[in-house]
């Protein structure tokens, strides 16, 4: 029986997360562009649910959690720098 | 409220598609009175140019699949038509708003609806969808006034069944169970019981017995996955029908066996809850299982 699980992604400080449950495989490739507000699975879009996570200037935890017992994943994280 | 935030996000045949990134209208939405629901416009900062539909044609062909030409050598069209895959527009495609603010950083639902027209305006290069709430349809009966329909019951009521755990000295649980089939696609909000609770055993405690149903396919005995579950409080000694309501309405499709399992509190054994049964149909009557 195929069992799905769900990868979260969050921003510890201002609480914001948003979560993807599927039935994943271990080639998966999760994207999440907050800018452009797509959420996709190799190329897809999925739903999901929770809030784009924002990052405000300064320091901040980014916390991916998921109710898989053992896992392993590669993060990639890509920002555009701006100036005032 | 600071920092309020939208997201619309659409779905077809409860299939996601996308989440709208280019609504330009506020959100609101206006209901009138004794009428079933609200409606809610949202405007698209684009045209249906932009997009992105697809073209699919059909064209003047032999009976080998060579084409037929012009003089010209231009193939004969005989079928020309626009799709709208992978964009959110689409008559009764489902429209769900999420609000997101301070006190709700993951959001809130505040609209759940269908589409019900669109319209381009090419001069202000946009695109308005009008939405009408899940309450316009008529198969998802808002108000309560009318009798609600019956997809599958039981009609015969000659005998009650008890739930009380733990019933055996492993402290192992048991459940009830009984299978039904509906007759056509049906969407099910709720689940109807006849049921008491019984106080006449020692040691009771509290003043309702916590129970809990659950709707899955397959058998008791060879379960599938669970579509759906709610929870209720029985404190009644009498009979009475107790209504289940599940958050979401469940689908259910004809032909296939599903089941419905009836559980309570683990301390439930000198309290038990009985379910009305007909003690001549198997599953009918109720099947306890040991889980």
């Amino acid at each position: 029986v195929a069992v799905s699980n769900t990868i979260t992604i969050e921003n510890d400080t201002t609480g914001q997360a948003i979560s993807v449950e599927r039935v994943w495989t271990k080639t998966d490739v999760l994207e999440l562009d907050v800018a452009n507000k797509t959420v996709k699975v190799n190329g897809t879009a999925v739903d999901y649910s929770g809030a784009f996570p924002y990052f405000a200037p300064g320091t901040h935890n980014l916390i991916i959690s998921s109710d898989f017992s053992v896992y392993k994943l590669t993060v990639t994280v890509d920002y555009y720098k701006r100036y005032i | 409220m600071s920092n309020k935030r939208y997201l619309y996000k659409f779905y077809r045949d409860e299939q996601y598609i996308n989440t709208a990134a280019n609504v330009v209208s506020d959100f609101g939405y206006s209901q009138d009175i004794n009428t079933a629901g609200a409606q809610l416009e949202i405007i698209l900062g684009s045209t249906l140019d932009d997009t992105g539909a697809t073209l699919d044609t059909d064209e003047l062909v032999t009976e080998t699949d060579d084409n037929i030409v012009t003089n010209n050598g231009d193939n004969i069209l005989t079928r020309k038509e626009y799709f709208f895959n992978s964009i959110p527009i689409g008559l009764a495609n489902r429209v769900k708003v999420w609000l997101y603010y301070d006190g709700a950083v993951n959001g809130t639902q505040v609209f759940d609806g269908l589409i019900l027209s669109f319209e381009s305006d090419y001069r202000e290069a946009n695109l308005k969808l009008s939405v009408v709430s899940w309450g316009v349809q008529l198969d998802n009966v808002m108000l309560g006034t009318a009798p609600s329909t019956e997809v599958a019951t039981n009609t015969v009521n000659n005998s009650e069944v008890a739930l009380y755990n733990p019933i055996y000295t492993d402290g192992s649980t048991i459940q009830l169970g009984q299978t039904f089939q509906v007759s056509a696609p049906t969407d099910v909000g709720s689940l109807s019981l006849a049921m008491r609770v019984s106080w006449d055993k020692v040691s009771s405690s509290g003043t309702s017995v916590n129970t809990s149903v659950s709707l899955i396919e397959g058998t008791p005995d060879n379960p599938g996955s669970v579509l759906g579950g709610a929870q209720r409080f029985i404190s009644n000694e009498e009979q009475e029908t107790i209504t289940f309501n599940f958050a979401t309405p469940i689908s259910l499709l004809p032909t296939t066996t599903y089941s419905i399992l009836v559980s309570n509190v683990y301390y439930s054994l000198y309290n038990p809850v009985y379910v009305a049964s007909d003690s001549g149909n198997s599953y009918s009557e109720w099947q306890p299982i040991h889980i």
